[in-house]
């Protein structure tokens, strides 16, 4: 079995717009990113990415211009890589003639699962997605956010190795969001592989393992929340109690981005460019001097503000 | 498979969860509720009806001759028991005539009927004396024995009915014992239907086809597309569809899928309103009429039709509304170019289209559906005489020319015709008229014969030139007089008195008892004059002998013939065709079956002609089918689809009238055409066979399906032009194209979903 889930590579989508096609948009240009099983990843960009153009073609609702994609291990859009996939679209239509346990029948039926084990799993899964109550009840009754949890019950109905969500979070509550969080945890506990297409930065910050940032069909950036965060020059922050003038002797060397002082013998330096060797020269010279570290913490970026520069950086390249 | 059934199940699940579908299941279900205490009631005939009156004119004359007669009897006696309106209609009735008939309207003949009617109330009808030289049925005498003052009320009616038949046994032909009558939550209906037990069937078939056309066919139809019309278009939006396609399935299979399964709506609503049908048909009417049921998959097949069409509009534009209109905009392009087919058929094409052929010596005469003379000269077919009714305007209905003959003695040529408009009330039984059409002056003229015998129905030519009428009650000469010559001469405006000289009509025959039934089908034999006849279920051979006249030689019953025939003889052998389209040869002089062929299907047939020499015989069938039998024991050959008449020539080549007008001739023995004579062809008739034929070929027939439940429900590939209850198969029918409609139908729907399926499987979604 391979180590990756998904594989893209060079992978290209332009749409034909128009009359006889003449206009043309390119939703992706050459993006190339793989997806490791038992992981999750966590796919960003601002709306008119590609993002979900990119899921369609992984299950083959729409067809590539160029380049290649897997889908555990088979080409994109191969039955036999979908019917490993459970899939929660992004605005999903749950027929309204349903019932909770008769779109579970309904949706395990289409995919292959026998109504006697759509009968064992129901109420488990239910269960897990906070709709025990919910199984006989008209799906026209049923919230946004309730909808959102059967549909993703119904993706997790035929057991997947893959599950695809596209904006699982929308409409759910803040509780909701925490026991998704749980559920996505348990899922990858395991072993199976999600892929989370989201606009809420702090959810993917929270679950996801790995992140990729998409924008006007061009990959910015793939990589762990660390190495997307730590692109950027660290800051860190000394708290020190002491006379100034020394403090100014030992920072003298060093890019300051902030002084304040907080008390009468306490200053708050906020310094860029530091290496550990750096800070622990910092230390150093502040014991020689007999002056008392308070505290020293290294600050890092959220998502959200990397995400904002990453995207701010190519909105400022891109035609 | 599963993820397709559970797709298919789950449209059941949508049809039930609709309350479209509930609504039309109950309004199906009060429609069955209210039919279902119909029934049919056979009661005993009490009453006279109109139509029990086969001759009113002839009961007139009855009545007016036992009003100058001294001698009692039984019409006398009613007579002198009739008020005043009844004898001053009769007087005034014969005073009027028509044709020599006594002319009578609709309420004159509602006078009659109510005192005729009053008279059988009363307990003094019968006087034995009276009735005493009349020839009186078992029934009546069965009653008579038990005593009149013993009878009851309703007896005592009944049987001064049978009286009433007895004293007038031609003219009274058709008062049936037992009389059908319509029954709801058990009341009778007084006035009882216009048909026996027999013929409900197919009657009712017939009512219940168009019935079932219009309610099943159009209302559920179309209430079935606006209610399906959002299916696809909601199976296709942005999160139904990708959740959809998300699985493990094939695009264009999951289409078609969800398509049939769109179908489960009509199916639960035409299948419940069709088997509740069914069962009422069975239950109160005793008609187990399994036939019905095979209009649930055809009304389904007519939903696919539209459905197609909806689907294929729902996949392109996503839109219910779009959809729907698309779908009523392809209904009625059908329906225009269907409907632009027919209107050009029926009044430009059908009426030209030749149903007889006459070879002449000289020339090709021929007779067209309505009622023209023609000729063939100079490329084209000149009219040598318009049609006339019998008030000499043109009628309505196509006319029937039974004939004509030519006598090339006289340079005569004549017919019978029957139907035809009349300002005058007439009944059905009354006669033809014999019209006969001489050369005089360079033109043909036409002038009325004398009126023929009682139900004249047959004209031949026999081999000596003598033209023979065969009528109900035998074999008649014609002496080829008109009316006119035989009143005499005018001189200065008035006519002179004649000595009544031999009569029109020289009775041949035979002399045995045969009374033959208002429908019965003849044929000469060319080379002999013998002729054979067919009359209620018995088959007839009429042998000439040196006196000229006819006697029955041999005859034989058919137990499974009950319908109307066509016959065709030579010197050896006879050809029956029943209306069920089979073909039987049999031989001569023993009647016995040689072969039976069925070589134009289901289809009734519409002439058997002979070669002069009796070495080949054909048959032309209503569906344009011509079979050419023999020689010998060789299977039938077919010819062409499109036949409207045939005739042998004098050369004993074939002469075959097709695509209305063209007329080719044959070699019998090896069917390669030798000569054919086509008229131009006019604008009207161009834009028919290059526009609109070929564009109704390639367009479906949704409407036209209407034939094939009709042909399902009463087993007939062609369909009457005129009275529904026509028993005479020389009337023209219109063919009833069965299979056309079906294949180019099923055509239409496997490009529109093929297409639809194809773009499917290429869309982006």
């Amino acid at each position: 079995m391979a180590d990756t889930a998904i594989e893209v590579e060079s992978l290209e989508k332009t749409f034909k717009d128009g009359w006889f096609g003449r206009r043309s948009i390119r939703a992706l240009r050459k993006i190339s990113f793989e997806v490791e099983r038992g992981s999750i990843f966590g796919l960003l960009g601002p709306n008119g990415a590609g993002k979900t153009t990119l899921i369609k073609i992984l299950l083959g609702l729409v067809s590539k211009s160029g380049g290649r994609a897997n889908l555990l291990g088979q080409p994109a859009g191969d039955r036999r890589g979908r019917a490993q996939v459970g899939y929660l679209p992004e605005h999903h239509r749950i027929p309204r003639h349903l019932k909770g346990n008769s779109a579970l029948a309904y949706y395990g039926g289409l995919s292959g699962v026998s109504p006697g084990d759509v009968g064992r799993r129901r109420d488990d899964l239910l269960r897990r997605v906070g709709l025990s109550e919910w199984g006989r009840v008209s799906v026209r009754k049923y919230s946004k956010g309730m909808l959102q949890r059967l549909g993703l019950a119904q993706a997790m109905l035929h057991d997947p190795e893959l599950l695809i969500l596209d904006e699982p979070t929308d409409g759910v509550d803040p509780v909701g969001r925490s026991e998704l969080r749980t559920l996505l945890q348990e899922l990858k506990s395991e072993g199976k592989t999600i892929f989370i297409n989201s606009h809420l930065l702090q959810e993917v910050e929270l679950v996801c393992d790995r992140v990729a940032i998409l924008d006007h069909g061009n990959l910015l950036r793939v990589g762990t929340l660390d190495e997307i965060t730590d692109q950027r020059e660290r800051e860190i922050e000394f708290v020190v109690r002491g006379a100034e003038n020394v403090l100014r002797e030992v920072f003298s060397d060093v890019t300051i981005v902030d002084w304040q002082r907080d008390a009468p013998d306490v200053t708050q330096i906020r310094v860029q460019g530091l290496d550990q060797t750096g800070v622990n020269g910092r230390i150093d010279a502040l014991r020689s001097r007999q002056l008392e570290l308070v505290s020293l913490i290294p600050s890092r970026d959220s998502l959200e503000e990397a995400f904002l520069e990453i995207v701010g950086g190519n909105a400022d390249s891109t035609p | 498979m599963r993820p397709y059934l559970t797709v298919l199940k789950d449209s059941f699940h949508e049809a039930f969860a609709s309350r479209v579908l509930w609504i039309l299941l109950a309004v199906s279900t009060l429609v069955l509720l209210a039919l279902a205490p119909l029934g049919l009631q056979d009661q005993r005939a009490t009453l006279l009806r109109r139509t029990s009156v086969s001759a009113w004119p002839a009961l007139i004359e009855r009545f007016y001759e036992a009003s100058q007669d001294k001698q009692q009897g039984p019409v006398k006696r009613i007579w002198d028991r009739a008020g005043d309106d009844f004898q001053t209609t009769i007087t005034e009735s014969m005073a009027s005539t028509e044709e020599d008939l006594p002319a009578i309207t609709r309420t004159e003949v509602s006078v009659l009927l109510e005192e005729l009617n009053q008279q059988l109330q009363q307990d003094d009808f019968y006087d034995a004396e009276i009735w005493s030289e009349t020839v009186l049925g078992p029934e009546a005498e069965e009653l008579l024995e038990r005593g009149v003052a013993q009878l009851s009320a309703d007896e005592r009616v009944y049987l001064n009915r049978l009286l009433l038949i007895a004293a007038f046994p031609n003219e009274i032909a058709n008062a049936p014992r037992q009389e059908l009558h319509l029954s709801y939550l058990g009341y009778t209906m007084d006035e009882p239907l216009p048909f026996n037990r027999t013929m409900a069937e197919p009657i009712i078939n017939q009512l219940l086809a168009t019935v079932m056309g219009f309610l099943v066919g159009i209302v559920a139809v179309f209430v079935a597309i606006l209610v399906t019309a959002p299916i696809i278009p909601h199976t296709f939006e942005a999160g139904a569809v990708d959740l959809l396609l998300s699985k493990p399935v094939i695009r264009w299979v999951l289409f078609l899928v969800k398509f049939f399964g769109g179908c489960a709506f009509i199916l639960l609503n035409a299948g419940y309103f069709i088997i509740g049908l069914w069962l009422i048909l069975g239950v109160r009417f005793g008609l187990w009429s399994h036939s019905l049921l095979w209009c649930i998959p055809l009304f389904l097949f007519l939903f696919v039709i539209y459905y197609s069409v909806s689907a294929l509009a729902a996949v392109l534009w996503k839109n219910a509304i779009v959809s729907i209109v698309i779908t009523i905009l392809f209904w009625g392009a059908c329906f225009t170019v269907g409907t632009a087919k027919g209107l050009i058929e029926q009044f430009a094409i059908n009426p030209g289209r030749i149903v007889t052929l006459v070879p002449r010596p000289d020339v090709l005469t021929a007779v067209n559906q309505s009622g023209h003379l023609l000729e063939w000269r100079d490329d084209s077919w000149e009219t040598i005489l318009e049609p006339k009714g019998r008030d000499g305007r043109p009628g309505f209905l196509p006319q029937v020319i039974i004939g004509p003959v030519f006598d090339a003695q006289r340079k005569q040529l004549h017919y019978l015709q029957t139907l035809g408009g009349g300002r005058r009330f007439r009944f059905l039984g009354a006669r033809p008229t014999l019209s006969v059409v001489s050369w005089s002056g360079g033109s043909w003229q036409h002038a009325p014969g004398p009126n023929p015998p009682a139900g004249a129905s047959w004209i031949f030519l026999t081999p000596q030139g003598e033209t023979l009428l065969v009528a109900q009650e035998g074999v008649f000469r014609f002496d080829g007089k008109t009316a006119e010559a035989r009143q005499g001469p005018k001189l200065f405006g008035f006519r002179l008195p004649t000595a009544q000289g031999d009569p029109p009509f020289e009775p041949l025959g035979p002399d045995e008892e045969l009374q033959l039934a208002e429908s019965f089908a003849a044929a000469i034999d060319s080379q002999t004059g013998n002729l054979v006849v067919f009359s209620d279920g018995t088959l007839f051979w009429l042998q000439r002998d040196q006196a000229g006249r006819f006697a029955i030689a041999a005859q034989r019953a058919f137990a499974d013939i009950d319908g109307p025939v066509t016959l065709g003889c030579t010197s050896a052998q006879v050809v029956l065709a029943p209306s069920d389209g089979r073909v039987l040869v049999l031989d001569l002089p023993r009647l016995e079956e040689q072969h039976v062929y069925r070589p134009g299907g289901k289809s009734e047939p519409y002439q058997v002609l002979a070669s002069p020499d009796g070495t080949a015989m054909a048959v032309v069938f209503h569906n344009g089918t011509l079979a050419v039998l023999g020689p010998g024991d060789q299977p039938p050959r077919t010819l062409g689809g499109d036949v409207s008449s045939a005739v042998f020539d004098a050369q004993g080549d074939l002469l075959v009238a097709d695509r209305g007008t063209r007329v080719t001739t044959y070699d019998p023995k090896s069917l390669r055409p030798k000569q054919t004579l086509e008229p131009e062809q006019g604008v009207l008739e161009m834009v028919y066979r290059y526009g609109v034929q070929p564009l109704y070929t390639i367009f479906p027939k949704p409407g036209e399906l209407s034939n094939v439940v009709n042909y399902v429900l009463t087993d007939s590939e062609t369909q009457a032009m005129g009275p529904p209850v026509a028993t005479d198969l020389r009337q023209a029918r219109v063919k009833v194209d069965i299979q056309g409609p079906l294949w180019s139908s099923l055509a239409f729907v496997v490009v529109t979903l093929s297409l639809t399926c194809f773009y499917i499987s290429r869309l982006d979604l």
